[in-house]
């Protein structure tokens, strides 16, 4: 048996837990400019807010509402209270994303999970158990809000699924339903009627996988570790958007100190930096190939800023730093010509002691307010170990 | 320049002595069936007053206006205080906080006031934000 673990409104949950006075309330917590709700209490849904509806037209559904500053601090250290108590209690647990974990279910009570997470945390959760994990997550979403929902006879497996639209499968997004519908499959009853040779040539073997899953062979196994990343970035949306290059490189310079961050805790070198610039009506990305698989600012740094300076002038928007053609540390060709690099060790072990960012480049100084506010300077991609996003 | 600017604070922080002597009855309300009673102090409402936190104690006292943390200079050291608040309002947005610095001066209330964040100016549209306890909005 596979279950799958979810937690309700798990951002709004979790400022709950340390706000109690948001009980019961509509709850809106904000993304990191203030502009969008990201997630929202079922009050506030019931209200009609939708998940990435500006604020502006939040409000007027919903007047009363409250609304809050995300914390992916905050909500990392619940999360991995919740994965540590998952984990003591069955040997295979996927930590699927901040609220969400696969695991085998064959010897949990899942509803007594159910109450030590909501008694130790403070956050109420879904269960959903079945034979595959496909099935598991549509149970569980079945179970929605603090539910426990068991799917394991065939022909109550058939009988719930039967005319649930295939885009609520996890993996069947908004193209390759296109490409089902076209052949008359629209729901999960119709999907598993189908031939799964059909479904192959439309949705490739990833989408003969779901097939089987549908039908309760677990194809997807539960991944206790994260599959290596073909690529890895760090950057997105500037805030502010400015024509200021001070304040252009200084984000340029603090999203490759992130990216050092996360390739060096995943143990990764790349061999090719790309840099995209967002502007407002139009964008700009450049590669290149480094001189040696590297992590270390010496190189990546210098590689950045050259790609950079070929940037149209502009108002930039966003600015994404992207490493590819990864290797594992320890499994690269090393060079006998370079000297070990040291400024990145200096800084992490400083930060390691008194705080992320402490030291930083002195380039990111016009980033002062940034930096100086807890919330920028923790993102869901921080929480490492997920296998999703 | 702040719009409409209210904060909230849960019934059950003040005394029904309080309540009485200073009439805020009228400004009860919840916002949910099953939520906690809240008390709103709005800068519309009159008499304009605010909650502060002296000495381990609320009192309700006038509100006299706002400070500008750029204009604050030593004369008023010692002179700081704190209004309890679980909520803010500012121009439409109710929004989660711990509360607000502020001046207490003559027996009445200043909130302290500062340059907006990025955030809260998109949140808000408002170029000027309050001094909040123990966070940054």
């Amino acid at each position: 048996m596979i279950a799958h673990l979810d937690a309700d409104c798990f951002y709004v949950s979790a400022e709950r837990v340390r706000r109690p006075s948001l009980l019961h309330l509509p709850v809106g917590v904000l993304g990191n400019q203030g502009a969008c709700v990201i997630a929202k209490s079922y009050e506030m849904k019931a209200a009609g807010v939708k998940t990435g509806v500006p604020i502006w037209e939040a409000v007027k559904l919903c007047p009363d509402g409250i609304y809050i500053k995300r914390d992916f601090q905050w909500y990392e250290v619940l999360s991995r209270m919740m994965l540590d108590m998952v984990q003591s209690c069955s040997p295979t647990v996927e930590y699927y994303s901040i609220d969400e974990f696969f695991f085998d279910a064959d010897r949990v009570d899942p509803k007594e999970l159910q109450a030590r997470i909501l008694n130790t945390v403070g956050v109420p959760v879904t269960v959903g158990v079945s034979k595959s994990r496909t099935l598991a997550k549509l149970a569980s979403d079945a179970g929605k809000p603090f539910g426990c929902r068991v799917l394991l006879d065939d022909e109550e497996i058939a009988s719930y699924i039967e005319s649930i639209n295939v885009q609520e499968v996890t993996g069947i997004a908004s193209r390759s339903a296109t490409k089902l519908a076209e052949n008359g499959i629209r729901t999960c009853g119709e999907f598993r009627r189908a031939d799964p040779q059909l479904i192959n040539r439309l949705l490739t073997k990833r989408g003969e996988a779901l097939w089987w899953e549908l039908h309760g062979q677990p194809i997807t196994k539960i991944a206790t570790s994260r599959p290596r990343h073909k690529a890895i970035a760090r950057g997105g949306s500037i805030g502010e958007a400015t024509d200021d290059p001070d304040i252009q490189t200084a984000w340029l310079v603090r999203n490759v100190e992130r990216l050092i961050e996360a390739m060096f805790w995943n143990r990764y070198l790349c061999n090719r930096l790309t840099v995209a610039v967002g502007y407002k009506d139009r964008s700009f990305a450049q590669r290149s190939t480094l001189p040696e698989v590297t992590n270390a600012s010496e190189v990546l740094l210098p590689t950045a800023k050259h790609i950079f300076a070929q940037r149209p002038p502009g108002v930039v928007t966003h600015i994404d730093i992207i490493a590819d053609q990864l290797a594992l540390a320890g499994q690269h060709q090393q060079s006998l010509f370079t000297s070990r690099p040291r400024i990145d060790a200096i800084k992490r072990a400083v930060n390691d002691k008194l705080g992320r960012f402490k030291v930083r480049s002195g380039e990111t100084l016009p980033l002062t307010e940034v930096y100086t506010d807890d919330a920028h300077n923790h993102d869901i991609c921080d929480i490492h170990g997920k296998t999703c996003f | 320049m702040l719009l409409m600017f209210g904060v909230s604070l849960a019934r059950r922080e003040l005394t029904e002595a309080l309540i009485e002597r200073h009439q805020l009855a009228a400004r009860i309300s919840k916002r949910h069936a099953e939520a906690d009673e809240e008390i709103h102090f709005m800068d519309y409402h009159r008499p304009r007053v605010l909650p502060v936190l002296l000495d381990g104690q609320i009192l309700i006292l006038p509100w006299g206006g706002w400070k500008e943390i750029e204009t604050l200079q030593g004369e008023y050291a010692g002179l700081e205080g704190e209004i309890p608040a679980t909520f803010g309002f500012d121009s439409g947005i109710w929004y989660a906080m711990r509360g607000i610095r502020c001046c207490v001066i003559r027996r009445m209330i200043y909130p302290i006031r500062r340059s907006s964040t990025h955030y809260y100016e998109i949140m808000t549209r408002q170029s000027r934000m309050p001094l909040f306890v123990g966070e940054t909005i």
